[in-house]
């Protein structure tokens, strides 16, 4: 009754909240700051898979959990959960506590590789997804307390690390809001299956959302979702996971597109642990029907071609570069070492030239 | 001697042999029913051999007996000749597929970005040895790979204004379909100083590029739509939410101003 009671409190902030045309609910991040969901501990799904993984601990504080990708003891993890370069504590599912140590990161992912001497019984890697799963796909956040529900909306979205300004392919997450924090977190499908790692939160949810969560005060509001379990995730009254979403806030997040992860994790197993990124060493911004060239590095192969800022690229092996999300694009695609041709443009001047992509290692 | 003997009566069968040699053998072969019996056979040997010079030496070769036979009015079965049937049946299937690609190559959209990326061949790759941060210059160690030849410049052998020609669309036509203004025509081909590295396969020769809208002529399409080129896009900030723990990522509704590293 009080659960009941505090979630319609929750119905009641949120409907006051749109009411008054703000978003003071979300206004320093995706979580909402009402209606938490406690990860559930006891979901079948996070428990079908908790031998695979392993919580982290830093000074005895839990920061988020690793999944094994290789028998040999190679743990994944995001690398923004993890504070210190010197060997982390691990808490196996079967009560041994051991050292992990890092091996390598992948900064355009924010995943970490991490080397683990003992590996539990029964422990069994886990696959990467082999294609992008459909929008609309039930999926599964884990996190150190638990897990909660989740849905995938989108695998096309585009992401730019403001850093390093390189794209990564996103996949976007929607999943209740849990009361613990996110980092460190892993998602799968229901059935197991690796889909990716939280290494980003919306700032402002997007155009849209306040439909999202009034989808959800409705389904409240007529009981279509099953409330006995919340604390327990959201999870219906026997522990299996509902098909549908609430009655918690709506966080909206972002792992790294399963293309790019499947890369990550070839590298992290490749003898060398070493994931590399084509480079053409320049940074650009849209320009008149190309990429424009802002910077080019020196010594890069972009140099060694003799290209400058200014130069605008038009078009690269057999694809036409429209803009920098473009190339950006043709750059993802590309493999260190490969040879192509590029065509820019220089003061109403065309020049084509070949040239071999270099590489960026983490 | 057997061979001796034999080569006698082969001899007295076909008329080789003296007198007196003839006179001898034959009252051998009186005497000896072998020496009789493989006269006998010498001598059959040779009516047949008179019998197979009677063949006109014309009906001797397959040609000939062919030729004799159809003298005498009869005709041999026709057996059909296929050997020529692959010329027109070739030249039908090219007809056909490039009948196709050509409806292909015109419903597809023109850019292919996103779907791959021409790879020609691996040699010598530079290395860049770090991206921990915002200087990628500064990350950035020279290849030990060699060193390639400096830009070479391309120039273009005219700039015109597209005119109306026969055959081709008119002006207002590529004004309507945004390739009105200046046309550069570049000429890729030998004397242009590229060197093998800087041609596709299949060799490039003289292009011409509208200046500043080159991927609508080369596309051969329609216009690029510049607008859709600037997706909205989302930037993974540097700074750790407070809340979640986690990167904030902010959503921004055009790409335009965004910068790439690449």
């Amino acid at each position: 009754m009080s659960l009941l009671a505090a979630n319609l409190l929750g119905l009641v902030l949120t409907c006051g909240h749109q009411g008054l045309g703000t978003d003071v609910s979300y206004v320093h991040s995706g979580i909402f700051q009402s209606a938490r969901i406690a990860p559930n501990a006891a979901d079948p799904a996070y428990l079908s898979m908790l031998p695979n993984v392993v919580k982290l601990f830093e000074h005895d504080q839990p920061i988020g959990i690793a999944v094994l990708i290789d028998s040999s003891g190679l743990y994944l993890a995001p690398k923004n959960s993890i504070n210190t370069e010197e060997e982390i504590e691990g808490h196996f599912p079967n009560g041994q506590t051991g050292h992990l140590r890092r091996l390598n990161t992948d900064s355009l992912t924010g995943l970490a590789l991490l080397k683990s001497d003992y590996v539990p019984p029964n422990a069994r890697p886990v696959s990467v997804i082999p294609a992008d799963p459909n929008p609309g796909t039930l999926l599964v956040v884990m996190m150190d307390s638990g897990s909660v529900r989740g849905r995938l909306d989108s695998t096309e979205k585009i992401g730019i690390a403001k850093v390093t300004g390189r794209l990564v392919p996103l996949s976007e997450v929607r999943f209740e809001t849990p009361t613990s924090t996110l980092s460190g977190a892993l998602v799968f499908t229901t059935s197991g299956v690796f889909v990716g790692a939280i290494n980003a939160t919306l700032a402002k949810l997007p155009a849209g959302a306040a439909d999202f969560r009034a989808q959800f005060s409705t389904k409240l509001s007529n009981q279509a979702v099953p409330v006995g379990g919340l604390g327990g995730g959201g999870a219906a009254g026997n522990g299996q996971i509902a098909d549908s979403l609430g009655p918690a806030d709506m966080t909206v997040a972002y792992t790294p597109g399963v293309d790019v992860l499947r890369r990550v994790v070839e590298g992290f197993l490749s003898p060398s642990h070493i994931v590399a990124y084509a480079s053409l060493g320049v940074f650009c911004r849209n320009g008149a029907g190309g990429a424009l060239i802002t910077q080019v590095v020196a010594e890069s192969p972009a140099d060694k071609i003799g290209m400058q800022a200014g130069d605008m690229i038009v078009s690269m092996g057999l694809y036409m570069v429209r803009s920098q999300i473009d190339f950006a694009k043709i750059m993802n695609k590309a493999r260190p070492g490969e040879q192509t041709f590029i065509r820019f443009d220089r003061g109403g001047r065309v020049y084509m030239k070949g040239v071999t992509f270099g590489r960026i290692l983490d | 001697m057997k061979r001796n003997s034999d080569d006698h009566l082969f001899n007295l069968a076909f008329g080789e042999t003296s007198e007196a040699e003839r006179a001898e053998l034959e009252a051998k072969a009186a005497t000896d029913p072998a020496v009789a019996a493989k006269l006998r056979e010498l001598r059959n040997l040779k009516a047949d051999l008179r019998s197979l010079a009677d063949v006109p030496p014309d009906q001797l070769s397959n040609d000939r007996l062919r030729d004799a036979i159809l003298g005498q009015g009869l005709k041999p079965k026709q057996a059909f000749d296929w050997s020529w049937v692959w010329m027109p049946a070739l030249s039908c299937v090219l007809v056909a597929g490039l009948m196709m690609g050509i409806r292909h190559r015109q419903s597809v959209e023109p850019s292919l970005v996103g779907s791959a990326v021409v790879s020609l061949q691996t040699s010598g790759v530079p290395l860049f040895s770090g991206d921990k941060g915002g200087d990628l210059a500064a990350n950035f160690k020279p290849s030990e790979s060699k060193k390639r030849s400096e830009v070479q410049r391309i120039d273009p052998v005219s700039f015109r204004h597209p005119v109306s020609r026969k055959g081709g669309h008119g002006r207002s036509w590529r004004r309507r379909h945004g390739l009105s203004g200046l046309y550069a025509d570049v000429n890729l081909g030998a004397g242009s100083g590229i060197d093998e590295n800087d041609v596709a396969p299949g060799g490039l020769n003289t292009v011409s590029l509208p200046v500043g809208a080159a991927d609508a002529r080369i596309s051969g399409l329609k216009p690029v739509d510049n607008t859709s080129a600037t997706p909205a896009v989302v930037v993974i900030e540097p700074d750790k939410d407070k809340d979640s723990g986690t990167q904030q990522a902010r959503e921004v509704a055009n790409s335009k101003n965004v910068v790439i590293g690449g």
